[in-house]
């Protein structure tokens, strides 16, 4: 395949700024940004939530671009697509058999993940491959081998996907390249010509698609719950369930969270690489909505930060009897840091001893008394 | 038009309506509902005008240091070494304040970590020496954050000031300013002799509340905290915890003296530590609680022999008027090892902290440096502010009320004055080159 000089470096300029702005380098609320062109990430997000926010606007965009330029995005913007064509192709590996007979798995792909998106459950968000390029770079900051192959599968397995069939992955299964196709055949369509590949029917396709989709949704509730396990989730994140299924694993919160207290739950099941709130040594900062605005999928629902002191993230509960006031030592901390005013320390009726009490209405779980407490007194759950 | 095509149209215009009917997903804060009703100022009606009168002149002197707290008392002993004649005052019977009379017995943050990670002390100078003479007494345990006994310290205090020639003035109050312009000449007292005046060509406030730079007009912020009332308990080795029906009450923590055990209190939150009649009424519930829970652990089996030695002498107001001086110390700086070109000294600290959301537990906590700026209120000449009520953000507050830091900013408030007076020049023009030369051969440790 000829790929023009200017088109290439068109790609590898994206490429590199796709790289610059993945790279966990404490980037705050710039992390990520490259999610927000997806336009199959958009859409599914606007599908299911049935609102949008200013930056969804960009992923329009793209989408719009398609109508006028096929493929639009693998040809100029993907990095994915970008990073797989650097695998050589006449490897040893490489399996001769050709896929053509493989059906367009990603056109079907993507009208079951929007119309299941419809119902509130978009199935396939996860396989965006802006996604799951970014969620890659989560592996650099894990700490165990475990966590980083976890961390890292997703592109891993497309590394492994494009060395034995090369193209494999964009050609047929990526969902993003069977949205834009999607578009190139609703374009085509009145003016009767030749779809994209001359036997699909795109008919029985969408109807397919969109069975599946939507069966999978409804069902979907049903088959997830008691089945969730009990995680902190950052602010304004939306129901358990809901976050399972929206939720792109790109890992642009963990990036953007200035205290890092954002960790990827690796266990497996339906929350593996989801983002958890960890409080061991930070808190969720009273100042921050940084997780809010870089997630390009609204898991995490945009807030203002004065709407902070309203978003329940947990509830700290406290045990006393290691209290350092209650052995009439000195100590406030955890009523000097708690920035919702939710703490305090008074006595109880008929004694004089004075320990800290926790107002359940006012706590958020920022988890600020938890980590100051010098004698882990505090829980967040 | 087809009736398909309307169709078509009135279903997109009617999506494009509902999609733009949501946009905007953003969550909002929703207003609060006022919940707190303001308390009415309590007005004074009654005005009476005192006659004017002539008023003794008592003393005129180079320096005088209001307050014999650590601050008061380490600033008075410094000024006195580079020279400069030195009057004292101080309200009640002894030296050291909260230290002593207020039965606050730990020195703490003597110690923090330095650029290289390594715990060190940094109280040196002459916090260090009164608790090296404490210690050659056996009045000192703990290596770390020492505790000390408080008559112990009201002994040594005084020695030191015998021996640095100050002149001392006990049952003292100042009860107002003397100002020409913006520049501080002086301080009407108050004791048993009346009312006099002490001349003063500085001023060094270590009142803790910052009577004088209050009364001198100076811009500062009350800050409301914690007010408690430290007890001391006698017999507590006799306490015997294998009598049948013996119940564990908490029974503070240990002094240099056995059997004696000092009793911290937190008090009641938000207090106003500058209103007379708060901290009277608080005084008398404080003591009337501590009788009545001493009282019900007497009655325990086991604590039959336990005795209340005393309350203490001062009411332990940890918090109240914060002047505004020339540079509001930050919880940045005493994070970062900031350094100043006019530091006057280091401390240390004593419990865990946040900051930029993360925890800084004590054994990480860095050493930081006090500049003399801090200490120079902003509108006033001639008047340098030491102890707990200089200049620092709200959120240092745990580090800078404390004894050590107490000791450090008196003594640098101290030199800095009495170097002020030998070259007659303002604080502000001070040598910054001379400062450091005196504050290090008198022993203070600045990094």
């Amino acid at each position: 395949m000829f790929i023009s000089a200017k088109r290439n470096t068109i790609r590898y300029f994206s490429l590199s700024v796709a790289i610059l702005l993945a790279m966990p380098f404490g980037w705050g609320k710039i992390s990520g940004f490259t999610n927000w062109i997806s336009p199959f990430i958009m859409l599914n997000s606007v599908f299911a939530l049935k609102s949008l926010v200013l930056l969804n606007g960009l992923g329009f965009v793209i989408l719009i671009a398609t109508w006028f330029k096929k493929r639009f995005f693998c040809r100029y913007l993907c990095p994915t697509g970008c990073m797989l064509d650097r695998i050589p192709k006449r490897n040893n590996l490489a399996n001769k058999h050709s896929f053509r007979n493989i059906p367009l798995i990603g056109k079907l792909l993507a009208i079951s993940s929007l119309t299941g998106a419809i119902f509130g459950f978009p199935l396939f968000i996860f396989l965006d491959p802006v996604a799951i390029f970014n969620g890659f770079f989560n592996s650099l900051i894990q700490v165990s081998l475990y966590s980083f192959l976890i961390s890292g599968a997703g592109f891993l397995l497309l590394l492994i996907i494009q060395w034995i069939w090369p193209g494999l992955w964009c050609k047929r299964i990526c969902p993003l390249g069977g949205l834009q196709l999607l578009v190139w055949d609703v374009k085509s369509l009145p003016k009767r010509v030749k779809p994209t590949t001359g036997k699909e029917n795109l008919g029985r396709r969408l109807f397919i698609g969109s069975a599946v989709g939507a069966a999978a949704a409804i069902a979907y509730p049903f088959v997830v719950i008691g089945k969730e396990v009990s995680i902190i989730r950052p602010p304004a994140s939306v129901t358990p369930i809901d976050f399972y299924a929206l939720c792109t694993r790109c890992g642009s919160c963990l990036k953007a969270c200035p205290t890092k207290i954002l960790k990827q739950d690796t266990r497996f099941g339906a929350g593996l690489l989801t983002p958890e709130v960890k409080f061991e040594n930070g808190y969720c900062l009273e100042t921050c909505n940084a997780c809010s605005v870089v997630c390009p999928s609204g898991a995490i629902t945009l807030f203002d930060v004065d709407a902070k002191s309203q978003l329940i993230i947990g509830k700290a509960t406290l045990k006393t009897t290691d209290c350092l006031l209650s052995f009439q030592k000195e100590c406030d901390r955890c009523k000097v840091v708690c920035a919702y005013k939710a703490v305090f320390i008074k006595a109880k009726d008929n004694e004089s001893i004075v320990l800290p009490e926790i107002d359940p209405v006012k706590c958020v779980g920022c988890g600020a008394c938890k980590i100051v407490c010098p004698k882990n007194c505090i829980s967040i759950n | 038009m087809k009736r398909r095509d309307f169709f078509t149209k009135a279903a997109l215009a009617g999506g494009a309506l509902a999609l733009g009917n949501s946009c905007g997903r953003k969550i909002e804060k929703t207003p609060d509902i006022l919940t707190s009703v303001q308390k009415p100022g309590e007005k004074v009606s009654k005005f009476i005008t005192e006659p004017a009168r002539s008023i003794p002149v008592f003393a005129e002197t180079d320096v005088l240091v209001i307050g014999g707290g650590p601050a008061g008392t380490a600033a008075a002993i410094a000024a006195s070494k580079t020279g400069a004649s030195v009057w004292l005052i101080e309200r009640y019977n002894h030296l050291g304040g909260l230290w002593t009379g207020g039965e606050v017995l730990p020195l703490l943050s003597t110690h923090a970590i330095d650029q290289n990670h390594n715990k060190k002390q940094v109280i040196y100078g002459l916090g260090d020496e009164m608790w090296q003479r404490l210690k050659t007494l056996g009045m000192s345990i703990d290596e770390v954050n020492p505790v000390i006994d408080p008559e112990a310290g009201k002994f040594v205090l005084e020695q030191m000031i015998i021996a640095s020639g100050v002149k001392l003035l006990y049952h003292t109050y100042a009860a107002n300013v003397i100002m020409d312009g913006n520049t501080i000449k002086g301080v009407f007292i108050e004791n048993k002799s009346g009312r006099s005046v002490i001349m003063a060509k500085m001023v060094i406030d270590c009142s803790g509340d910052g009577d004088i730079f209050h009364l001198a007009g100076e811009d500062y912020e009350n800050m409301k905290y914690h007010i408690g009332l430290v007890h001391r308990l006698g017999n507590v080795d006799k306490i015997n915890p294998n009598k049948p029906g013996f119940v564990k009450y908490p029974i503070g923590s240990k002094t240099p003296i056995t059997g004696v055990n000092w009793v911290n209190m937190h008090g009641k939150d938000d207090q106003d530590g500058t209103d007379a009649l708060n901290l009277s009424n608080l005084q008398v519930e404080y003591r009337q609680q501590i009788w009545k829970d001493y009282q019900k652990m007497k009655q325990t089996p086991g604590y039959e022999q336990l005795y209340i030695l005393d309350t203490a002498s001062q009411l332990g107001v940890r918090m109240s008027r914060i002047v505004d001086a020339d540079y509001k110390l930050t919880l940045e700086d005493t994070m970062t090892y900031k350094k100043f070109k006019d530091v006057i000294g280091i401390s240390g600290a004593w419990t865990p902290m946040l900051y930029k959301g993360k925890k800084v537990a004590v054994a990480d906590r860095p050493l930081w440096q006090i500049p003399l700026r801090s200490l120079v209120p902003k509108k006033t000449e001639g008047l340098l502010v030491a102890g707990r009520c200089f200049c620092f953000e709200k959120e240092l507050v745990e580090d800078t009320r404390i004894i050590g830091t107490c000791l450090i900013t008196g003594h640098g408030a101290g030199v800095a004055a009495g170097l002020a007076i030998k070259d007659r020049q303002s604080v502000r023009d001070l040598d910054l080159k001379k400062l450091e030369k005196e504050l290090l051969s008198q022993n203070v440790y600045l990094g």
